[in-house]
């Protein structure tokens, strides 16, 4: 008897704030991985706590808050969650798997105010990384 | 200089934008169709109140290849072979303060008064990309304003709040 798949965990909206726009792009962009991909769904399920996305060239930032079955984004920073902060455009290609988040916190083009719990941030940093498979650019270099 | 919203000014948008997608490091494979949904808020004198004006682009290997204005009760789908990849949609007068350089379309969208509905993985992978589209859309071309120049004196002195926090556009 074929085993019955677990639908993704619910990714939804939550608090408005400021960055109302970049919480429903974090938003789509983690229900579209989530969609895809049963590696992230385990992560996501597993996940406890909250991280806060800052794009700190425009004092923007989103949390996104890991719960039971569903992924919560806020359109606004909470005080006390780990923090990855930079520019958006970093932010952005850095999520979006173009460049390694490792190497944009080794350039300090990213940083981590790492406030527990820390495993949140592990977590979201995999959950939002969209698959090598989506959308690749042709690289002109 | 063309002025705001004719065929000109939109000329003038595309070929900006083409002459910037030849300095980016990397563009997006394939062809992608974008609409702009500019919606009357009472405010700009380039949209009626109650209206809008719809445009359509349509973006080959990062370039634009055409772009229309479509007429208020035309069917986009007329146009297109598949679906409208990418939506953004927002009151007139946000679109006209863009367009003079008095707001970041990025800081825009990203506090939602312009919203964007597509695939938000492709739109931040090709994040510079976007950023170019941008910044021709913002900054290239110089624009005549026929009716009146934003900032609009009916539109008080901050009507979209925070948006103007940030000053002008920083280049994405």
């Amino acid at each position: 008897m074929a085993r019955r798949l677990k639908p993704p965990p619910a990714v939804v909206l939550g608090q408005s704030g400021e960055a109302a726009g970049m919480a429903t792009m974090v938003a789509e962009l983690v229900r579209a991985n989530l969609a895809d991909s049963p590696g992230r769904c385990r992560i996501a399920r597993r996940a406890r706590g909250s991280v806060v996305l800052l794009a700190d060239d425009r004092s923007l930032g989103v949390t996104v808050t890991f719960g039971d079955e569903q992924v919560v984004v806020d359109a606004s920073p909470a005080a006390d969650a780990p923090v990855l902060a930079g520019p958006w455009l970093t932010m952005a290609t850095v999520c979006a798997g173009a460049r390694s988040p490792l190497a944009a916190v080794a350039r300090r083009e990213l940083h981590v105010v790492a406030r527990r719990p820390f495993r949140a941030l592990l977590a979201a940093g995999y959950v939002l990384k969209v698959p090598r498979s989506i959308g690749a650019g042709a690289d002109r270099r | 200089m063309p002025d705001i919203y004719t065929s000109e000014w939109y000329d003038a948008v595309r070929d900006a934008i083409n002459a910037g997608v030849g300095q980016l490091r990397s563009v997006p494979e394939g062809r992608f169709v974008v609409a702009v949904e500019v919606v009357g808020d009472g405010v700009s004198p380039y949209v009626d109140a109650a209206t809008e004006r719809r445009f359509l682009m349509e973006i080959d290997e990062g370039s634009c290849l055409w772009y229309r204005e479509l007429a208020p009760d035309e069917d986009e789908r007329a146009h297109l072979d598949g679906r409208v990849d990418y939506r953004f949609r927002g009151p007139a007068t946000v679109f006209d303060e863009i367009a003079a350089g008095l707001l970041d379309p990025v800081d825009v969208a990203l506090r939602g008064a312009i919203a964007v509905k597509g695939d938000m993985r492709l739109l931040l992978r090709n994040a510079e990309h976007v950023a170019s589209l941008l910044e021709a859309y913002t900054n290239a071309v110089s624009t005549t304003w026929p009716l009146g120049q934003p900032p609009y004196a009916g539109a008080g002195p901050d009507p979209h709040g925070s948006l103007h926090q940030q000053g002008a556009a920083t280049g994405a």
